[in-house]
């Protein structure tokens, strides 16, 4: 049962995501075009106009499937649509892991449809050259490379992504579980969650720069971070997200299994 | 006769407020049961609860011998009071969602109801009226093969017209081991179907019995007998 109801979580949320998907890569070419004439102060305009417009697009690709997770979340979970949902023959795990699936297949899409954008706008021979020679680094010296810093920001960025979603979901079932301003006891709720988590990330890594000196330094100094230092910070907020979530993942189970009350 | 659902000592508060109280209900197989009070007198409530939409504060509710979970939503085909389907599909993507999840519906039976309510497959919900969506909702619980088919409110908000049409489709679609509880304040247009009645007043059940037995007693109709004991 769960496949079938990650199949129509997917649904739901790519019906509206592939829309910002196409509009990206249309502006991502156009962008590229533009940047091709920019030999007039007018096409230097248009392009820096072009190359907002891009951006604004890739943000709201990241906040649209967002909010059409949550929405779908709250409206499956206590709207009208949870007089269908809690009465399929499925365990309330299920109904949450697709939830939580479908949250990551398609934020991990739409970060892969941004940098593919990115890649459209920026592509050329010489930025060919560059990954090449990161690759080559990456083989040689792991750990003071530029593309692994690259994958272990990605990592990050996805698992930030994620975290904000999961906490969205645990402030709507907390929230819920009040008699009245259901709503916004959930916003606040969620908010709480993520400051909570960003509050915590900083104090671990300031934790840890009681043992470490370079990463004390990010603190103390005005001094640029080595790379070593950002990598080893990045891993170490990669870790945090993931027992986070993995946290949010157990604890709106646990909720859920204890019986729902709808409008 | 075998029950199909059992609720025994069942309460639900919402806050400090009491809306069920120790319920103790036993509904047979094969039989047309109304379920009938005044508005806000715990009939959803009691509904919500044997259906695994609420949780109670106490008490037990079995359905075929099975507390509420994955086995008793596998033999319950519910009609909410409200629609609960999704807005972006078609009707044809709600009848495919609906074969895919539940191992008895049927799938024939729906495309010929839809018929005979002149539906287009594929029309988008959106586009469809609150009456549209009720009837389509209607289909896809008549359209399952299920022990208990449990109906809140289906004649609110109809034409008579279409309140004949609904009760015919109820009559006619559910088998004989199967069993129907129908919520409704509109007592009237349902007495003709029912064989047992639920008085239900202030989250207490105050009468149950034999809709014929009743009648005879009383030496009236279930409506005059309900308008009698629940005059304001």
């Amino acid at each position: 049962m769960l496949n079938k109801l990650l199949k129509y979580d997917l649904k739901y949320v790519y019906k509206t995501l592939i829309v910002f998907y196409i509009l990206d890569f249309v502006f991502a070419l156009l962008t590229r075009g533009i940047r091709l004439f920019e030999n007039s102060s007018l096409m230097q305009f248009v392009a820096f106009i072009m190359n907002i417009v891009t951006i604004v697009s890739f943000i709201a690709t990241i906040i649209i499937n967002i909010m059409k997770l949550w929405s779908r979340f709250v409206n499956n979970i206590y709207k009208d649509e949870s007089y269908l949902t809690h009465t399929l023959p499925v365990t309330e795990k299920d109904i949450y892991i697709s939830k939580f699936l479908s949250s990551i297949l398609t934020i991990t899409t739409s970060v892969i449809a941004i940098i593919l954008s990115l890649f459209i706008i920026y592509y050329s021979q010489d930025f060919i050259e560059f990954l090449k020679t990161s690759l080559d680094g990456l083989a040689n010296a792991y750990d003071s490379t530029v593309i692994s810093i690259i994958i272990v920001l990605f990592v990050v960025f996805l698992l930030e992504l994620i975290s904000v979603v999961v906490e969205g979901y645990t402030g709507i079932l907390l929230g819920h579980r009040s008699g009245d301003h259901k709503m916004i006891k959930s916003i606040v709720i969620g908010f709480l969650f993520f400051m909570g988590s960003s509050i915590l990330i900083i104090a671990v890594i300031l934790l840890a720069g009681l043992f470490v000196k370079d990463i004390m330094d990010l603190f103390v100094t005005l001094a640029p971070p080595n790379v070593k230092t950002i990598k080893n910070l990045l891993l170490v907020a990669i870790v945090i997200y993931s027992l986070a979530i993995t946290f949010y993942f157990i604890f709106d189970i646990h909720i859920l299994k204890k019986g729902v009350n709808v409008d | 006769m075998k029950e199909i659902v059992k609720c025994k000592n069942l309460s639900k508060s919402f806050g400090e407020k009491r809306v069920l109280e120790n319920i103790e209900l036993n509904i047979q197989r094969g039989k047309i049961i109304g379920l009938l009070g005044k508005n806000g007198m715990g009939k959803s409530t009691l509904i919500k609860l044997i259906v695994g939409l609420l949780t109670p504060n106490s008490g037990e509710i079995t359905v075929d011998g099975k507390k509420i979970g994955v086995e008793s939503k596998k033999k319950i085909s519910y009609l909410p009071e409200r629609t609960y389907l999704d807005k972006t599909m078609k009707i044809e993507e709600t009848i495919e969602f609906f074969d895919e999840f539940y191992d008895n519906f049927d799938k024939d039976k729906a495309f010929k109801l839809l018929k005979d309510l002149n539906l287009d497959r594929n029309t988008r919900i959106s586009k469809m009226s609150k009456g549209m969506q009720e009837k389509l909702q209607l289909i896809l619980v008549m359209s399952r093969e299920a022990d208990l088919y449990i109906l809140d409110e289906p004649l609110g908000g109809v034409d008579p017209a279409t309140r004949d049409y609904i009760l015919d489709t109820i009559l006619s679609n559910f088998g004989k081991d199967s069993s129907v509880l129908i919520s409704t304040h509109l007592i009237a247009d349902i007495e003709r179907i029912l064989d047992e009645v639920i008085f239900i007043e202030n989250g207490k059940i105050v009468l149950t019995s034999d809709t014929d037995t009743l009648r005879e007693e009383k030496n009236a109709s279930i409506d005059e007998i309900f308008r009698e004991m629940f005059k304001c």
